[in-house]
């Protein structure tokens, strides 16, 4: 039952990630005014060069980053859950080095940048495939999980830099410039592949949520309610990974989103997933849509990768709340 | 009436026997104690009942119909379980949590007002939680998140429940407080208990019928005085007692014979 409280907060955040999707729209290596980003915004047929960079450069942009904002930390807070781990994420269970791996492959075979996000999502697929078949068969112990993710990012890295060091500059920057995570590179096609996995799966990770607040008492009580706790698992950590890999696939690696928005939104709307799951994708949108304004205008005219924000922003957040509380404690 | 039929079964794991050809019968309505020392396979007979094991051989029968045959769905909303150890890690609130307990009636559709909210309210009135009802299970004390954990139990609304141990980190209050608890629900709401209990004193006071395991077999089943005896009770346990009256409830009463007096 949605109460008043809750559906007010949701009505905030909603309000709040259309406010920053709009100061995104305004500000940028040049910026516009209300008055000009009314008049570009409805009358969309002009084609001066303002208008170019509203509804080819800007809005796709700013689409993406509400995306993988949201599927990043969704899949979070459901890694999370699943694992029972607070430290469980797209990136600690070493999905990203997956993706790296991926990319890496693909640029020294020499295909060009159409082809990166396929391998990306191939990549991290395959890391995902790996944590799953081990840790089932470990039995889902929770610690033992991020340990595989440890694990399997430290192989795979090693790869890419056996890779690096085979490879030629020119190929070796691509793919720094492609790890360091980057809303800009995308093009339509990967945005509208992004868009249908990332919603059909969040839609899935909100259907489900009431298993996964079974599924956070043990297997055993799981069992007793009803809920299958293998099967529901599989299909969890299925809609998770295509969330994962098409938003990684789409923008390269941006790192914290999946841990720091669950943390924040477990504190204000509770650890309930069937509000947490939709409230964490909110707050994940608002929070990359101004991370990437931040990247873009910080040292204007010239551009900082997202990732970066993300990166620092996230890492002093959460070495704070380490620092803080028991780093057990959801 | 039977609610349940174990017929001959025996669990292996790792290729150890640990459940050895078990049969009984549990009646509607009744509180039916199953005692035991430890590894002598009473939680593994839990285990096998609610489905999570599988067992060799033998069968069991749920209103005369064979577990196998059930969904999960189905068979949730029949027996109830109680686990021995339920670590909840996630600060739901209490009203949240008890709400999950409806699950396998309502399930991921969401909860109606109506019956599900309303027999989660009467849940937690009768059970005296409204204070509480806010309130995270992280933050409560052991005896009273063991009270939620069983509150859990009476929102599902099944015929029979399984608990395993229930008191066994209880202090004596909140071991008598629980025990009355599940007495009232069996003795208004026709609720079958299946309980696994460590003391044996509490099991003659609450138990209508009990049995006895040794080693993953039945040692003994049958009423309180059949089963409690010291013949029994050495037996078993390998430990010498003397069995009494208790003088309220004309019980068996077992005194443990302490230090080396033999």
């Amino acid at each position: 039952m949605l109460n008043f409280k809750k559906k007010y907060y949701f009505i905030i955040l909603v309000i709040l990630l259309l406010v920053s999707f709009y100061v995104g729209l305004l500000l940028g290596s040049s910026n516009l005014s209300i008055k000009e980003s009314f008049y570009y915004l409805f009358n969309s047929s002009s084609d001066d060069i303002t208008a170019d960079i509203i509804w080819k450069i800007r809005i796709p942009r700013l689409i993406l980053g509400v995306l993988v904002g949201s599927g990043l930390a969704a899949c979070g807070a459901a890694f999370q859950g699943l694992f029972r781990n607070p430290l469980a994420e797209p990136y600690t269970l070493g999905i990203s080095s997956g993706a790296s791996l991926g990319v890496s492959i693909s640029v020294i075979l020499g295909f060009s940048g159409v082809f990166i996000p396929f391998y990306a999502f191939i990549g991290s697929f395959i890391s995902v495939f790996f944590v799953y078949t081990l840790a089932s068969r470990k039995n889902f112990l929770n610690s033992t999980v991020i340990l595989l993710g440890v694990i399997i990012s430290f192989l795979f890295s090693s790869i890419v830099y056996l890779i690096f060091s085979l490879a030629k500059p020119q190929e070796v920057h691509n793919i720094i410039m492609w790890l360091m995570g980057d809303l800009s590179s995308a093009n339509n096609l990967t945005i509208i592949i992004t868009a249908i996995l990332v919603i059909l799966g969040i839609f899935t990770l909100i259907f489900f949520s009431e298993d996964l607040n079974i599924l956070t008492l043990g297997d055993e009580k799981a069992f007793s309610l009803g809920v299958n706790p293998e099967r529901t698992k599989r299909i969890l950590f299925i809609a998770s990974s295509f969330i994962t890999g098409s938003c990684v696939a789409a923008s390269g690696i941006i790192g914290f989103v999946g841990i720091i928005i669950p943390h924040i939104s477990r504190k204000l709307i509770g650890v309930n997933h069937r509000y947490l799951i939709p409230s964490s994708a909110l707050i994940g949108a608002i929070f990359l849509v101004l991370s990437d304004t931040i990247a873009r205008i910080i040292i204007k005219p010239m551009e900082l990768p997202v990732g970066v924000i993300t990166g620092i922003i996230g890492g002093v957040f959460f070495l704070s709340l380490l620092l803080k509380t028991d780093s057990r404690d959801f | 009436m039977d609610i349940l039929n174990v017929n001959n079964i025996s669990v292996n794991i790792n290729e150890l026997k640990i459940l050895d050809n078990i049969s009984f019968n549990v009646k509607k309505g009744e509180i039916l104690g199953i005692i035991g020392p430890n590894g002598s396979g009473k939680t593994t007979l839990f285990k096998t009942i609610s489905r999570i094991l599988k067992p060799e051989t033998g069968n069991i029968f749920l209103y005369n119909k064979n577990i196998t045959s059930y969904s999960e769905k189905e068979l949730s909303k029949l027996i109830s379980v109680i686990p021995q150890m339920i670590n909840v890690q996630f600060p739901f609130t209490v009203e949240e949590f008890i709400l999950m307990g409806r699950f396998p009636h309502s399930g991921r559709y969401g909860y109606s007002i109506d019956t599900d909210y309303e027999i989660v309210n009467n849940v937690i009135k009768n059970n005296g939680m409204d204070s509480i009802r806010h309130r995270r299970i992280n933050e409560l004390s052991g005896g009273e998140k063991q009270r939620v954990i069983i509150a859990q139990g009476f929102a599902q609304q099944t015929n029979l429940m399984l608990l395993d141990e229930p008191t066994s980190h209880l202090d004596i209050y909140y071991q008598v407080q629980l025990l009355n608890l599940l007495d009232k629900y069996n003795k208004e709401c026709e609720l079958t208990i299946l309980i696994i209990l460590h003391d044996l004193n509490l099991a003659a006071s609450y138990c209508d019928r009990l049995i006895m395991m040794k080693e993953g077999k039945i040692f003994t089943q049958g009423t309180i005085e059949e089963v409690l005896t010291y013949q029994n009770i050495e037996a078993v346990y390998n430990t010498p007692v003397i069995v009494k009256e208790n003088p309220i409830i004309h019980k068996p009463h077992v005194i443990l014979v302490t230090k080396n007096l033999k």
